[in-house]
């Protein structure tokens, strides 16, 4: 064997190992979005595990908010565990965040409601949750970021075009969530 | 309430008067002491005046004196640390409670994950421990170090001290509950991530990333432990102190180490009424209390 051959084997193979590496980072990005994205769905569903109870507090004493606390509930039917597109997700989130928001702050009205222990045990609970799933989006986020900048970047942008990864769009987070959430002036001032 | 001048004038210094007698009875016991070595290297060093003697008396006699300050001045150095510092403790918080020679566990040290590099040396003092609002909260002057040994062509050994932790070590009750472990350290090069099963979670915050590194057993928990408050709060606490951190949250405990946090010095010399002294202690003492407040964990809006 001539040196003229070993040395165009060598550079074969080092061009394979380079794919391989390239391939195995972006499958490796694409499963870490893949996570993300789980356990915003996940957390989601945690949030709205959570309606039903806070429906059957607040009807006791909300007699004039009926229509808010049946849209919650219908929007809770809505959801489907790992059926649904990030843009669908992201906008049932944004809605449903909006509604628990509108009923914890008429709850602040109803001075019974408000003292209730169980209602408090609920608010913890969703600002736990509410939390949880800041956490998630940014993960999601994150994770989505790097992957597409792999896409998009040489060399990695071959291999990607060549085994179709196509870009993903990050979690919609509407500008109003963009900023910490500041929960505790929901419930305290 | 007192103001510390005050409190200084009508609390402190009259307690200090009994130890300021037994101080002035230990300076002159230790200075009759530096006396008598100094008197007997004379008359060795007229005997024999070679220059081996003269390194080699020298160095005793700094051995023999420094052994001797420590043991005379110990009782008085406890007894102090007794009287003011644990007084100036309770005047920040009454509920805390102070330790002069106790420190953070070795226990302790282990479970904070901070500092992987095993130890030869294990030290500290000034342990302070009691809760603040809502938060268990324990801290004292830390001082970790492993040996290393060389042998020169002669074959004398020598036996070298290298620091792995000198500083403030402080841990605290954290205000989330979370599975799993969150780690934060300087930023610099890695090829490994510094914890096993962790990997490396990158922030939003691009400042944040320049000055640290996250770990994390999970993306999502990492995230949810180091919520963009904190982040924000963790760079303006690192700017303020200026000094090298490292963090690590561990069953819903937070744990962080200052570098280059000098322990509390007991006066022996010179003249303790100087209110300079105090506005040390004080000022170090807040410094570390303050920390719950720097980074909000007195919160607790995420459970009961």
């Amino acid at each position: 064997m001539n040196l003229s051959l070993i040395g165009l084997i060598g550079v074969v193979v080092l061009i394979l190992i380079i794919f391989v590496a390239l391939y195995n980072n972006l499958v490796s990005s694409k499963n870490a979005t893949i996570y993300a994205y789980s356990s915003i769905d996940a957390l989601l569903r945690k949030r709205f595990d959570l309606i039903p109870n806070l429906v059957h507090i607040a009807k006791e004493y909300m007699n004039y908010e009926k229509d808010l606390l049946d849209k919650l509930t219908q929007l809770r039917t809505q959801f489907k565990s790992n059926a649904m597109s990030s843009a669908e997700l992201g906008k049932l989130d944004v809605e449903s965040r909006q509604l628990i928001r509108q009923v914890l702050a008429i709850a602040e009205n109803y001075p019974d409601l408000k003292a209730n222990q169980n209602m408090l045990q609920l608010q913890a609970s969703l600002n736990e949750v509410e939390e949880q799933i800041s956490a998630a989006r940014r993960a999601f986020n994150a994770s989505v970021m790097k992957y597409n900048n792999l896409i998009m970047q040489f060399p990695s942008n071959i291999v990607a075009r060549l085994f179709n990864f196509k870009r993903l769009e990050p979690f919609s987070i509407p500008e109003e969530q963009k900023q910490p959430i500041d929960i505790k002036s929901i419930f305290n001032e | 309430m007192y103001s510390f001048d005050e409190y200084l004038e009508t609390v402190i210094f009259p307690l200090l008067k009994p130890i300021d007698k037994k101080r002035k009875q230990k300076i002159v016991v230790f200075l009759s002491i530096v006396a008598i070595v100094l008197s007997t290297d004379i008359m060795v060093l007229k005997q024999f005046y070679i220059d081996f003697y003269f390194i080699f008396v020298g160095f005793l006699s700094i051995i023999v004196c420094v052994v001797a300050y420590k043991q005379i001045f110990k009782s008085y150095s406890l007894d102090f640390a007794k009287i003011v510092i644990a007084n100036i403790v309770k005047y920040i918080d009454n509920k805390l409670e102070y330790s002069r020679d106790s420190h953070i566990s070795e226990e302790e040290y282990a479970s904070s994950k901070l500092y992987s590099t095993n130890y030869d040396g294990f030290t500290g003092q000034d342990l302070v421990y009691g809760q603040i609002g809502n938060t268990r909260v324990r801290f004292s002057y830390l001082y970790t170090y492993y040996e290393t040994s060389s042998t020169d062509s002669e074959e004398h050994t020598t036996t070298q001290t290298n620091t792995i932790f000198s500083g403030l070590f402080f841990k605290a009750d954290f205000n989330k509950n979370f599975a799993g472990e969150v780690y934060v350290f300087p930023h610099r090069f890695r090829l490994f991530t510094p914890i096993a099963n962790t990997i490396k979670v990158e922030m939003e915050d691009a400042e944040f990333n320049s000055m640290f590194d996250c770990f994390g057993t999970d993306p999502v928990v990492t995230m949810y432990v180091l919520s963009t408050s904190l982040i924000k709060r963790l760079l303006d606490f690192k700017k303020k102190i200026n000094s090298h951190i490292r963090l690590s949250f561990i069953d819903s405990t937070l744990y962080l180490a200052i570098e280059n946090f000098k322990p509390l010095s007991i006066p022996t010399f010179g003249h303790i009424y100087n209110k300079k002294i105090y506005y040390v202690y004080l000022d170090k003492l807040k410094f570390a209390i303050s920390i719950i407040d720097d980074l909000d964990l007195n919160t607790r809006i995420w459970g009961p």
